[in-house]
C-alpha cells in the first residue's frame, strides 16, 4: 500500500515538474530581457533620483 | 581516494555546518557576475538583486514587477520557479538565501535571548499582494524601492564602489532605513524577514507539500518532547507542520535537534 501511494506520489511531482518545464520552454523568450535586467543598474534598487 | 575522503568528510558534518557551507557557496555563486560574460538572464531561486553590482542571476520578484510594468506576465519566471519549488520547496530559503543567511547570523549575535514572536504566516501572502498590485498600479517596481534585501547587496556595494556618484535620491535613505529597520527587528525576532515580509518566500512556501526534497516525520519514533519546535527559527508551533508549513524552510535544525531520530531529510515521503 505504502509503494503505491509512493509511486502515485512519485507520478504526480514528476508531472508537475513537467509541467513548469514546459511553462519555462514557452517563456525562454524572455530570457534576453531578463539579461538586460540584470546588466543595467536597476535605479530602483539602488534609490537612484530621476 | 583523497576525493572520497572529502566527500565523507562533508557529509559527517552537522546540518548547521553544511548549511554554513551552503550559505556562503550561494552567495559567491550569487556574484559571479564580476566576469560580465557571467551576467546572465537565469533566475535566482532566493531574494539577491539584480542590481547588485556583481548579479549572476535576475532576482524573481524584480523581474516578475518589471514585466507586470510593461504589461505582461513572466512566464519563464514563473516556470523557473515553480521547477525550484517542485524540486526543493522552501530550502533555497533555508540553505542558500544570503539575506536569510544575515538573519542567522543575527540569530547566533543574540543568543538564547529569542522573543516569541506571533504567527502570522499570512502576512507575506499580504506582501506579494502588494508587491504585485503596487507595481501594476504605479508602473514601477514599488517593491525594489523599499526591499532590504536590495539595500544591503545593491545600494551599499554601489555607494562603496562609486562613493562619488551625485544621484543618490531619497529612495536610497529609504532602502538604508528599510534595512536598518529590519536588521533591528531581525535581532529579535528570528528570520523576521522570512517568517513576515519575503514575498518570494510566499511562493516559494506554497510547494512545500509537494516539493521533491523534505522533512519526513517518523511518528512511531516520535515521543512528543517538542524539542523540534523549540529550536524553529521560523516558529513552526506543530509538529506536523515540519516540511509542510509554508513557513518551513527546510533548514533541518529539527532534524539536528531531535534526540530520537524522528525527523529526517527525504526525497518522495509517503507519509506524515
Amino acid at each position: 500500500m505504502a509503494d503505491l501511494k509512493r509511486g502515485r506520489r512519485v507520478w504526480w511531482k514528476a508531472l508537475l515538474l513537467l509541467a513548469f518545464v514546459i511553462i519555462t520552454i514557452l517563456g525562454v523568450n524572455e530570457y534576453p530581457t531578463i539579461e538586460v535586467l540584470v546588466r543595467i543598474i536597476c535605479t530602483s534598487c539602488i534609490g537612484l533620483s530621476g | 581516494m583523497h576525493i572520497l575522503h572529502r566527500i565523507k568528510w562533508l557529509t559527517a558534518l552537522k546540518i548547521g555546518d553544511k548549511r554554513k557551507i551552503s550559505q556562503v557557496g550561494a552567495f559567491a555563486i550569487s556574484n559571479l557576475g564580476f566576469i560580465p560574460i557571467l551576467k546572465t538572464g537565469g533566475i535566482c531561486p532566493f531574494l539577491y538583486c539584480q542590481g547588485c553590482p556583481f548579479a549572476f542571476l535576475g532576482c524573481p520578484i524584480g523581474v516578475l514587477q518589471h514585466f507586470i510594468v510593461l504589461g505582461q506576465i513572466s512566464v519563464f519566471t514563473l516556470g523557473t520557479l515553480g521547477i525550484y519549488g517542485t524540486l526543493m520547496g522552501r530550502a533555497f530559503c533555508g540553505w542558500a538565501c544570503p539575506f536569510g543567511a544575515i538573519h542567522d547570523l543575527l540569530s547566533c549575535l543574540r543568543g538564547e535571548r529569542k522573543v516569541k514572536a506571533p504567527r502570522y504566516w499570512f502576512t507575506k501572502y499580504i506582501v506579494l499582494s502588494l508587491v504585485v498590485i503596487s507595481a501594476w498600479i504605479t508602473v514601477d517596481t514599488f517593491f525594489c524601492k523599499v526591499c532590504p534585501s536590495g539595500s544591503l547587496f545593491a545600494a551599499i556595494p554601489f555607494y562603496v564602489l562609486y562613493p562619488n556618484f551625485q544621484g543618490f535620491g531619497v529612495f536610497f535613505y529609504i532602502h538604508i532605513l528599510t534595512l536598518v529597520a529590519t536588521v533591528v527587528l531581525a535581532y529579535f525576532v528570528s528570520r523576521f524577514w522570512c517568517r513576515y515580509l519575503c514575498p518570494l518566500g510566499a511562493i516559494n512556501g506554497l510547494f512545500n507539500k509537494v516539493s521533491v526534497v523534505n522533512i519526513h516525520l517518523n511518528k512511531e519514533r516520535c515521543d512528543g518532547c517538542k524539542v523540534c519546535l523549540k529550536a524553529c527559527e521560523m516558529g513552526i508551533r506543530r509538529v506536523d507542520e515540519i516540511g509542510r508549513s509554508t513557513d518551513c524552510t527546510l533548514c533541518g535544525q529539527c532534524v539536528e535537534a531531535c534526540p530520537d531520530k524522528a525527523l529526517s531529510f527525504t526525497k518522495f515521503a509517503v507519509s506524515k
